[in-house]
């Protein structure tokens, strides 16, 4: 593909991802008391998380290096970027199903970047409960010389969760997998990224951090937001973009296999 | 009532259950990570403390609490959502006419897979916590009554639910209560950690809550039997289930008065 048609593919993608963005955000808008109720219950949600850590942590005030600070910044993170993910990313968690029902049909028979195109077509509301949440900790218990880096690295985790997303997602096209098993997987994932990662060693750790890198989603940006270096900030980069890219190869190598559903499907 | 029909609704149920264990046993892949978390986290305080019990749990005991916390806490699946959104959608008129009770419908058409799905949970958690910690030594004598309070516990949590999953024709969102509902049982209810490290002040607020009774209670007598315990929770148990059917029944009657049926 040459420069020039590869600059302008990167374009029309970035006006149809932003079409798209206006359109569901407009949905947001439209039902505002549902929104309201979704988000402000889901801000809540998080809210009753942490106050059990702190319950946690007044009994246990020191666990492995760790205080109540350390789960604060990991929540501030871990929050963030799941509310950015569901923000700008809403069908992360929902591609399987999309697979496993055949619609990926309407997405593919359109001229757009087709894994882009799944992705945006959908905002998860509560999102914006946890994007608020994640953001007002971090408001809270950074410096504003830390922001910018805060902010960053949440990027970077909603980058690598929405990939974890795709990689799940992507399964169906491989496997007989059920919605079901889809479910579990991502809740597993998300739930892993959202408890203390300093409290595991051996094997349990280079699971998480080397083989499943789930420990990227949160844990390593609480260690680099605690003591911040320029080698943490290459690493979480250089390991964000091999994730993304991994779950593009996954997902487009997938494609090969899907089977239409023959389905007639209105995407209103 | 004719407790027949129910007995078959919730016998044909309990069978309809195990055509998808492969999905259920998968489903309960998220308990085993749970366990396997707090695993690790109790290890390092129980390592960093240096004591060999914390407020009365040994490391196993806090464990194999969590077990069976999160095996009731899990087994109902989603009532609040289920209800809520046949409350939303009118679909709950359907219901109206037929020749039963709709919350003692609901409750033994799931009350069958509800066991089903208790029982995996404690097999697979368990088989976690066996790795991770080792067992717990259990009298075998006492198994039926701390059997008999986990189903106590899971009828209240179907209660609870149900009361809410009725409340969301005013709120008009199912998903935001289940969210808020599963969270307080996690926390005030002792399902993450026993209410017993908890400061004093909270611990009391949190005793007096029906959340308690649902899984701090039974989980507590799996890890301390004791008959007199037994009959204290059992009787806490008994008291807020009746309150919060009765609820739900004064609820239900007014939901019933205010559907409107528009053919279709």
């Amino acid at each position: 593909m040459g420069a020039k048609k590869f600059i302008h593919e990167c374009k029309a993608n970035t006006v149809a991802y932003r079409e798209y963005f206006w359109v569901n955000f407009k949905t947001v808008l439209e039902y505002k008391m549902s929104s309201f109720i979704q988000i402000s219950a889901m801000f809540l949600n998080d809210v009753v998380w942490i106050s059990f850590w702190w319950i946690f942590f007044a009994r246990f005030p020191l666990i492995n290096g760790w205080t109540y600070r350390e789960l604060l910044i990991l929540w501030s993170i871990g929050a963030l970027s799941f509310g950015l993910s569901g923000i700008l990313f809403g069908n992360r968690s929902k591609l399987g199903e999309v697979i496993i029902r055949g619609r990926l049909d309407y997405f593919l028979a359109l001229p757009k970047n087709v894994l882009l195109h799944a992705l945006s077509s959908k905002i998860t509301i509560s999102a914006f409960g946890d994007a608020l949440f994640g953001l007002a900790l971090g408001l809270i218990i950074f410096t504003p010389t830390e922001l910018p880096l805060y902010i960053y690295l949440a990027f970077l985790s909603a980058i690598i969760l929405t990939s974890f997303g795709v990689i799940i997602g992507s399964l169906s096209f491989f496997f007989s997998t059920t919605e079901k098993v889809n479910k579990t997987i991502w809740n597993a994932t998300v739930g892993l990224t959202l408890y203390p990662t300093n409290v595991y060693d051996g094997l349990a750790k280079f699971l998480l951090f080397v083989i499943i890198p789930v420990g990227f989603v949160s844990g390593v940006p609480t260690e680099i937001l605690r003591v911040p270096s320029p080698e943490g900030i290459a690493v979480m980069t250089i390991v964000t973009i091999i994730i993304a890219l991994i779950a593009s190869l996954i997902f487009y190598a997938g494609i090969k296999k899907y089977e239409s559903g023959n389905l007639i499907y209105v995407n209103a | 009532m004719n407790a027949t029909k129910y007995y078959f609704i919730a016998k044909t149920n309990f069978k309809n259950s195990f055509a998808y264990v492969a999905d259920a046993v998968f489903s309960d892949l998220f308990i085993a990570l749970i366990i396997f978390i707090f695993s690790n986290i109790w290890g390092v305080i129980f390592r960093e403390t240096g004591s060999a019990l914390i407020n009365g749990f040994s490391l196993p005991a806090m464990l194999w609490y969590m077990v069976v916390t999160e095996a009731i806490l899990t087994s109902q699946g989603k009532i609040i959502v289920e209800i809520g959104d046949e409350v939303i959608s009118g679909e709950i008129a359907n219901q109206l006419n037929k020749p039963y009770n709709y919350l003692f419908y609901k409750y033994f058409s799931t009350i069958g897979s509800s066991l089903a799905t208790f029982a995996i949970s404690i097999l697979i958690g368990g088989a976690v916590a066996l790795v991770m910690v080792g067992p717990i030594e259990i009298n075998p004598i006492f198994l039926p009554f701390i059997l008999l309070s986990c189903l106590l516990g899971v009828t209240l949590h179907f209660a609870l639910m149900s009361i809410l999953g009725i409340l969301a024709l005013w709120v008009e969102e199912a998903n935001p209560l289940d969210w808020l509902y599963q969270k307080l049982v996690l926390v005030i209810g002792g399902t993450l950690a026993p209410l017993d490290i908890f400061p004093a002040w909270l611990s009391f607020f949190c005793y007096i809550l029906p959340f308690s009774a649902i899984t701090y209670y039974p989980a507590k007598l799996f890890v301390q039997f004791s008959f007199e315990e037994f009959f204290r929770v059992t009787i806490i148990q008994i008291a807020w289930i009746i309150a919060a059917i009765i609820t739900a029944q004064i609820l239900f009657s007014i939901l019933s008065k205010r559907v409107s049926i528009n053919g279709g």
